[in-house]
């Protein structure tokens, strides 16, 4: 009862701040078991038709500068929400501070971009929007643009029975990205539901290095969603005088150079790696934290480097190409 | 339990009942106006006594010529303290203030004697962290997005007062630089108070004159070096800047009978 209760008093609290109404049920997220369930803010709740609308929005060029850039272009569902570059292109063709990451399972982030300077995922759409480095439209502008449109007024009132503006079209968009959910690889079919014939021997193999203590790669990459979301310093570089990472938003000297760990669901669809692209593929990555990686302050005690075989490595990669969920980004195409 | 169970619906429900009433009771306005007195901001903006305007060139001391194309801030959290050091808070909390703003209207309060008067220049520590630019419908909101935008593209937080614009180093007519103050972050939270010693009489009003001197922002810069901080970039020069805006803002306050 007591539970029946405080569920009670959850809906109608935010019922005071939502606005409208959703025009559509909400959406139960059917996760599997072994994926945690999702966090959904009081305030914005999943409908079919929120999610509709903020992938409208998240595939529309109207929200960049000059009409010809949308979130998309930067994050296409068939890299799982990367690029392919080792810097994505603004719109006046400038390279973004950071490489593109995954947008996949974003709705688990505890804070967002890779230094973790937004908290939420409703108020982090704003950066790319507005960013001289990428979208480069003044919020105010991207919301009378869409405004403006007799289709999108519908949509709106539809959905939040209410006008664009900053929060709802804030609402719509995090909407369609925190049903950006991927659980469904060859690895979770042979890890989390005992299918023995799902990935193979190397990538078997591969997972045991992974986990192992000469690796321990899962030291960092952990859990179901493959991340402890720390901020870390992975000794890539040794000179962060550009891109100081964690201590860009603490100020702090023993932040310099840490960025959040990255989820390595889907990591085989998202080369080239790490925060500034550097590395182009699988193989040069493991051969970075097997050289032990670049010195620096503040380096992880972690990499410490290690010794790898040929064979271990193809076995490391099939076991990272098992982390590929194909179902989940033919869903978002 | 039956009745352990209605009270504990009754009081949920009246816990969602204050939540969304808040706003009602915060302006309960007392019906009798004949003990109230009206407060307003009068805002002044100039350059060492020169009317200030963007885009209009000011000469400094050293021969340097200075352009602003920006000068905004955050005037925020407004309040007066009687003799008995009781706090009286006025509305609005947050006021966006351009270079052409002119008049804050604080509305009435009780009218008495008010004997030292504070505002803040920026946004309060509470609000910094808890309020984001996505929470407003309205963009006509202080603290909604801005196209000239007082937060981060990159950060949380806002901006709490932003100033940019060209120097023309030598004064020859040509700019040789800009610069680029954008200072946020809570340490930067300029908190201002004066001693008024003024009575709010029944029936009249009192203007609080906030008077900004734009040329005191670069008081002790170096202009060929010292041109750009966002902040996080450039914490020094921030600093200097929260100094120099701070000596830039004087408060005084006027009775109109």
């Amino acid at each position: 009862m007591v539970i029946g209760l405080t569920g009670f008093l959850f809906t109608a609290v935010f019922s005071c701040r939502q606005v409208g109404k959703p025009a559509a049920t909400e959406i139960k997220t059917d996760l599997p078991d072994y994926f945690p369930s999702l966090p959904i803010p009081g305030d914005n709740p999943l409908t079919s038709g929120k999610i509709a609308l903020g992938k409208k929005l998240f595939f529309d060029p109207v929200l960049s500068r000059h009409r010809d850039l949308s979130c998309a272009s930067c994050h296409l569902p068939h890299l799982a929400f990367t690029d392919g570059q080792v810097k994505s292109i603004n719109v006046g063709g400038v390279p973004t501070l950071r490489n593109s990451p995954s947008l996949f399972n974003v709705a688990y982030h505890p804070y967002y971009f890779m230094d973790g300077g937004n908290p939420t995922l409703e108020s982090q759409l704003i950066s790319p929007i507005e960013n001289p480095l990428e979208m480069d439209l003044p919020f105010p502008e991207a919301i009378a643009r869409v405004a403006a449109d007799p289709e999108y007024i519908r949509l709106f009132k539809e959905v939040f029975e209410a006008k664009v503006s900053a929060y709802t079209l804030s609402r719509a968009i995090a909407a369609y990205e925190r049903s950006l959910l991927s659980y469904s690889s060859s690895f979770d079919r042979f890890y989390y539901q005992g299918d023995d014939e799902a990935i193979s021997a190397d990538a078997k193999a591969g997972y045991k290095l992974f986990s192992s203590e000469k690796l321990a790669c899962n030291s960092c990459h952990k859990g179901v969603l493959f991340t402890d979301f720390k901020f870390r310093h992975n000794g890539l570089k040794e000179d962060y005088s550009k891109d100081p990472g964690r201590g860009r938003i603490t100020l702090k000297k023993e932040d310099e150079g840490k960025f959040k760990t990255p989820s390595l669901r889907n990591v085989a669809l998202t080369a080239p790696f790490m925060h500034d692209g550097s590395l182009k593929n699988l193989e040069e990555v493991i051969r970075h934290y097997a050289a032990g990686g670049k010195q620096h302050f503040n380096k992880d005690s972690l990499i410490m480097g290690f010794e790898i075989t040929e064979k271990e490595q193809r076995q490391l990669i099939a076991f990272l190409n098992s982390l590929t969920d194909t179902n989940s980004y033919k869903l978002h195409q | 339990m039956q009745i352990f169970k209605s009270l504990l619906f009754l009081s949920a429900a009246s816990l969602v009942l204050a939540s969304c009433n808040k706003d009602d009771n915060d302006n309960n306005n007392d019906d009798n106006n004949d003990l109230k007195a009206s407060v307003k901001i009068e805002l002044s903006h100039n350059f060492e006594g020169e009317s200030f305007e963007l885009d209009k060139y000011y000469t400094l001391g050293n021969g340097s010529k200075v352009k602003f194309t920006t000068a905004q801030f955050y005037l925020s959290n407004v309040a007066f303290m009687d003799d008995a050091d009781n706090r009286t808070k006025l509305e609005p909390q947050f006021t966006f203030v351009e270079s052409t703003t002119s008049e804050i209207d604080l509305g009435e309060v009780d009218a008495g004697h008010m004997h030292m008067l504070m505002l803040n220049l920026g946004v309060d520590e509470k609000t910094n962290t808890t309020v984001l630019p996505t929470d407003f419908e309205d963009l006509n909101a202080p603290l909604a997005p801005k196209t000239n935008s007082m937060h981060w593209s990159w950060n949380s937080g806002y901006i709490f007062y932003k100033f940019e614009g060209d120097v023309d180093t030598d004064g020859d007519g040509t700019d040789d630089d800009s610069f680029k103050y954008h200072i946020g972050l809570n340490d930067n939270l300029i908190t201002k108070s004066k001693m008024a010693h003024t009575d709010l009489e029944a029936g009249k009003s009192t203007d609080i004159m906030v008077k900004v001197d734009y040329a005191k922002i670069f008081s002790g810069l170096d202009l060929s070096t010292e041109l750009i901080t966002m902040t996080m970039n450039n914490p020094e020069l921030a600093t200097k800047i929260k100094t120099n805006f701070e000596a830039a803002v004087e408060i005084e306050t006027h009775d109109h009978n």
